[in-house]
């Protein structure tokens, strides 16, 4: 990380949504990688380390709570934000005990996102 | 008497009294035969027949169903005599009944060419009166057959709904997320111009109108099972008018009666109700009004209420406001009685509606109190 800058992975299968999150982390002073999917997202982990994970929970494969417990069981993730469309599924509980933050919804408060993004990747 | 078997319809079951009435008549040789049918909820008389003399010019109007024939019913044996009262004369009555139900009464009078009835007519009578009875009883089982069918329908066809709104609604949830998040970076990084940013800010506003919509249709998709405890419908009331906005031309006036019982609700669901029928006041006095909240209590029920000055519902739409879809504002889908009424439901409850045109409307919520808060 020669920039010196915070590392963010953005995981999302919305080519939209992703794509808007990194123009505004971008634009955040973060540096920020994409994953259209949850392997992806999980190969990209291995082959560096992110200080943040910003994760869909829906996605089509591995979806996002797979992804996240397939990181922890190889150490990859430090710090992982879960978001979601349906705030209401069964899988948001088990992403919130994983991850320990609260499941973000969609459409998502991008004050919010970017204060948790500031505190999640302080030392 | 076939028919009595084989029936559907309240009209047939009348064409069936009818003639049972009629060959009563016949056979017993009376003057004059009726049968009286109590209604379902036991209070008074549901169906009346007659043969032979009109009743209301030579015996006077219909009975009550109280007097001769609670008699019989009561008694629940035939009842054989001989009076001296005008148009009465000689007398035979039988209850009709299936098993020890009773459903009413069949009674002759005035013998011809004989001065009493005899066993033979009352055995004839209880005969008659029994093919009475089942036609009554397959007449009342057929229909609430009709009933639970309607409901089943109902059912289902909320469920299909709600599976339909939820798919929609969810997947709406996406699109608005990107198109908030590029209104919040077009924020960021443009310069503060008066119109872009006025722009922006309606983009940012409709996304968050839409989301509102979305929200509305993914709670009517799931009705979550309530979760029950006691509650006090004054302060979920309180509740749900913080949550209101309520325009400057629209007074609130509060009728909270604080020492009604607790009740056995699902507070949260029970708000959305009141939230609902709160709205709804708003929405229906364009021109401002007054909204009168009220709680009170009666002898088995608790209940919160909300009337309003606004434009009223003709009686034509009041059977429909309750179905999913149907709406009469230029905005909204129409699922929010819809949903307070799945809510009330399900929380042992019941909506009531009263409304003239021109004068307002008041819905009200009903629930039983809690047995043991």
């Amino acid at each position: 990380m020669p920039s010196g800058r915070k590392t963010i992975l953005v995981v999302d299968d919305d080519l939209g949504m992703a794509d808007t999150l990194t123009d505004i982390l971008q634009a955040n002073q973060y540096e920020v990688a994409i994953a259209h999917s949850g392997e992806t997202a999980v190969s990209m982990a291995r082959r560096r380390a992110y200080d943040l994970v910003l994760m869909d929970i829906q996605m089509p494969g591995l979806n996002g709570v797979q992804a996240l417990t397939a990181m922890k069981a190889e150490g990859l993730a430090k710090r992982v934000i879960m978001m979601t469309a349906h705030t209401r599924d069964e899988l948001v509980k088990e992403a919130e005990k994983q991850s320990g933050f609260p499941v973000l919804a969609k459409p998502l408060d991008l004050e919010r996102v970017l204060s948790l993004a500031s505190s999640a990747t302080s030392p | 008497m076939q028919a009595s078997l084989a029936l559907t319809t309240e009209a047939s079951l009348e064409r069936v009294l009818q003639k049972i009435t009629e060959v009563a008549r016949d056979t017993l040789r009376a003057r004059y035969v009726a049968l009286g049918v109590i209604d379902e909820s036991g209070t008074g008389l549901g169906q009346f027949l007659t043969a032979g003399t009109a009743e209301a010019t030579e015996i006077g109007p219909a009975p009550t169903g109280k007097d001769v024939l609670d008699l019989l019913i009561t008694e629940r044996r035939p009842l054989r005599l001989r009076t001296r009262a005008p148009h009465l004369g000689s007398f035979l009555g039988v209850p009709i009944m299936v098993r020890d139900r009773a459903y009413g009464s069949l009674y002759a009078t005035e013998k011809q060419e004989a001065e009493e009835f005899s066993e033979t007519d009352e055995l004839l009578a209880v005969v008659l009166a029994s093919q009475a009875a089942i036609a009554i009883e397959n007449a009342r089982a057929a229909q609430a057959l009709r009933e639970a069918q309607e409901e089943l329908v109902r059912k289902e066809k909320l469920a299909m709904l709600g599976q339909l709104a939820g798919g929609v609604g969810h997947e709406l949830r996406n699109p608005l997320g990107v198109i908030r998040n590029s209104v919040y970076y077009l924020n960021m990084i443009l310069p503060p111009d008066e119109k872009i940013r006025k722009h922006l800010g309606i983009l940012d506003r409709e996304v968050a109108n839409s989301d509102r919509i979305v929200t509305e249709l993914l709670d009517f998709a799931r009705v979550k099972a309530p979760v029950r405890e006691a509650a006090s419908l004054v302060s979920i009331v309180r509740a749900a008018l913080e949550r209101l906005s309520v325009p400057e031309s629209v007074t609130v006036q509060l009728e909270l009666d604080e020492s009604i019982p607790a009740v056995l609700v699902d507070a949260q669901q029970v708000g959305q109700i009141a939230l609902n029928f709160l709205q709804n006041a708003v929405q229906a006095m364009p021109d401002g009004g007054r909204v009168t909240v009220s709680t009170g209590a009666d002898r088995e029920s608790v209940f919160a209420a909300v009337a309003d000055t606004g434009v009223g519902i003709p009686p034509g739409n009041l059977a429909k406001i309750f179905q999913p879809l149907f709406t009469t504002k230029a905005k909204g889908i129409g699922l929010g009685l819809a949903l307070a009424r799945e809510l009330a439901e399900a929380n042992g409850g019941r909506i009531t509606v009263e409304s003239t045109v021109g004068r307002g409307s008041r819905f009200a919520v009903h629930f039983e109190k809690a047995a043991h808060a």
